[in-house]
């Protein structure tokens, strides 16, 4: 038996994914002296309770902070917090809208608009809760979200940046447009994505609606624009391709350090082929859709690693969700046909009104959101189920929209941001 | 055997492997069941379990649920094996509704422990590496912490407060909407 014990031992030491992050994780804390584990937990190895903390939302994971020293220590460090932000389902935003008064409902005087989120995965309302509440009047408009933070535009102006989980704000640099375009309201903004190596987050704007070029980045942290060579994407005619911020169908979805936005048919070849954008190269090019797309309504998003497209379709009879199986290869493979989660009749995506309030998201354990607020379902890729949610799209009142966005909490620290009472923006009239 | 249906069954009812608790138990198995336990697999591929395998970190009590949840999932991990996540197989995409929602009632009803037992099955998962079980326990204290305050987590878990007044009043003030 002895024999045999180093041999046991050395495999024992082998870890899952989740436990040897957690083991990363915990060598950062090795200098300082480490508190003890005390109780019950003291059994297990910090690991473990790295393990067991990392799966908790981030709300929890505060609670865990004031619980003791050692906990505080674990659900403290940089490695836990983008590890913890790695692992969180993702959530679809809702804009709900509050009224003065319920009488003022039918004029559509809303005063402020709230965004809530839901899981993925939810099946009931316990799960959904308030991100922020604005008012209309304060002209806020939610243009993105990523790596749990929305991008605002205030006073079709500013742009401000806000974590939600970790109640701080960030401004990125004005835009300072030439003179001749200072008053040309025009859209500028085209990608929000965090850049991973330097934690900034970053805005790909247009600076001169004119000619060609004068394409600007601006970053958390930078005090000006930083001037990007487009020329090459302009000339091959990528660019063009691209819709803003504000109109696209559907958000960018950024994975191996690329964004990806929805396939489209091309002109020329009628193939189907997606625009991508390197982060670090910061350039664009073309690469392969998925073979059959109607591009009446194509979604995009990343379900636990792969790039998904939900394809509504012309008559959304149902959904058609095409993986990317594997991304060095292109190769597209037809998954899953759901059923429409909108009930016959009424409901039809196609309509110009309908695009922005389309959800398609999916989460680590095989559930995709699919719909708006006249249908919505959760399809899971295991049973082959769809189940609908329906305990506040089923109203008939227009109370609450489904957003395009996705959000996914992060608790981590990003350069440039601030508590609210050290930030210059005028938050005045927000609510949380 | 839990592996009705599955191709292997021949070649699993072939090989027994003998499992010894710390309390000098033994227990055969399938290979199929033992080798969920990665380390089993490795010590199996390295030729050194004649004479049975000897865990002397598990009692029998503990060695008697693992393996009851090995035998239950030897069936589904076939189905999911060489995957590398656990919906892009498309084998198991194929494994019976049915069939999942019954291992989904047995894990539930499997979690059905006290507090010590399922700490211990935490401490022989990570030592047998088996990741389902590893998973599956720790998201199930996961789930006792969850939307608890720190006092109730103290309460439930005996852990002694070692931070100050004063550490305790920032980390509250520091982020006082996840304490409302």
């Amino acid at each position: 038996m002895s024999a045999r014990e180093p041999a046991l031992q050395d495999r024992s030491t082998r870890r899952t994914h989740l436990n040897d992050r957690a083991e990363k994780i915990m060598g950062e804390a090795v200098a300082k002296k480490k508190p003890q584990l005390t109780g019950d937990l003291a059994r297990l190895t910090e690991d473990h309770v790295t393990d067991i903390l990392l799966r908790l939302p981030a709300k929890s994971v505060l609670r865990c902070r004031a619980v003791c020293k050692a906990w505080r220590d674990i659900t403290s460090t940089p490695g836990f917090l983008s590890a913890h932000a790695r692992l969180r389902p993702a959530d679809v935003v809702l804009y709900t809208y509050q009224y003065v008064s319920p009488a003022r409902r039918h004029g559509g005087h809303f005063v402020d608009v709230g965004l809530d989120v839901v899981p993925v995965s939810s099946s009931d309302e316990a799960g959904r809760r308030r991100l922020i509440r604005y008012p209309k009047a304060g002209d806020w408009f939610l243009l993105a979200s990523s790596d749990g933070v929305l991008l605002f535009k205030k006073n079709q102006e500013f742009f401000v940046l806000f974590n939600p989980t970790t109640g701080q704000w960030a401004e990125l640099p004005r835009l300072g447009l030439p003179q001749q375009e200072r008053f040309n309201r025009s859209d500028r903004e085209y990608a929000f994505y965090l850049d991973a190596p330097s934690g900034e987050f970053r805005l790909l704007c247009r600076r001169s609606m004119t000619g060609s070029g004068k394409w600007c980045i601006l970053s958390t942290g930078a005090a000006k624009p930083r001037h990007v060579d487009l020329h090459a994407a302009e000339a091959a005619g990528i660019i063009k391709l691209v819709s803003c911020l504000r109109t696209a169908k559907a958000p960018h979805v950024p994975l191996h350090g690329c964004l990806h936005w929805p396939p489209h048919r091309a002109t020329v070849t009628g193939q189907t082929e997606m625009v991508v954008f390197d982060m670090s190269l910061e350039t664009f090019h073309l690469m392969a859709g998925p073979p059959t797309t109607t591009c009446m309504l194509t979604k995009l998003f990343d379900m636990d690693g792969l790039l998904v497209t939900a394809d509504f379709g012309m008559m959304v009879k149902h959904v058609d969700l095409w993986f990317l199986e594997d991304y060095g290869t292109r190769r597209w493979e037809l998954r899953h046909r759901v059923a429409s989660p909108w009930p016959s009749g009424y409901g039809i995506p196609g309509q110009p009104s309908q695009l922005l309030s389309v959800a398609a998201a999916g989460d680590k354990e095989g559930n995709i959101m699919l719909g708006n607020n006249k249908g919505l379902g959760v399809y899971n890729v295991r049973t082959k189920t769809v189940k609908a949610i329906d305990y506040y799209v089923a109203t008939s009142d227009k109370d609450v929209l489904v957003s395009r966005h996705v959000f996914e909490e992060s608790l981590v620290q990003q350069p440039g941001f601030v508590a609210a009472a050290q930030s210059s923006i005028d938050l005045s009239l927000l609510h949380f | 055997m839990a592996s009705a249906g599955s191709g292997d069954e021949k070649a699993a009812a072939a090989a027994m492997i003998t499992l010894i608790s710390s309390d000098n138990e033994k227990f055969e198995v399938t290979e199929a069941t033992a080798t969920l336990s990665q380390t089993i697999r490795h010590m199996i591929e390295d030729g050194c379990t004649d004479g049975g395998v000897p865990l002397p970190n598990v009692t029998s009590k503990i060695l008697a649920r693992v393996i009851e949840y090995c035998k239950k999932h030897a069936t589904a991990a076939a189905g999911e094996e060489g995957s590398s996540s656990s919906f892009s197989d498309a084998a198991f995409l194929e494994v019976d509704r049915a069939f999942l929602e019954e291992l989904e009632e047995f894990d539930d009803a499997f979690l059905e422990v006290d507090r010590a037992t399922l700490f211990d099955l935490i401490l022989a998962a990570n030592y047998l590496d088996i990741k389902g079980l590893l998973n599956l326990t720790c998201q199930k204290v996961a789930d006792s912490v969850k939307g608890k305050t720190p006092e109730q987590i103290r309460e439930m878990y005996n852990i002694v407060n070692d931070l100050t007044p004063e550490e305790e009043a920032e980390i509250r003030r520091e982020t006082q909407w996840a304490f409302e």
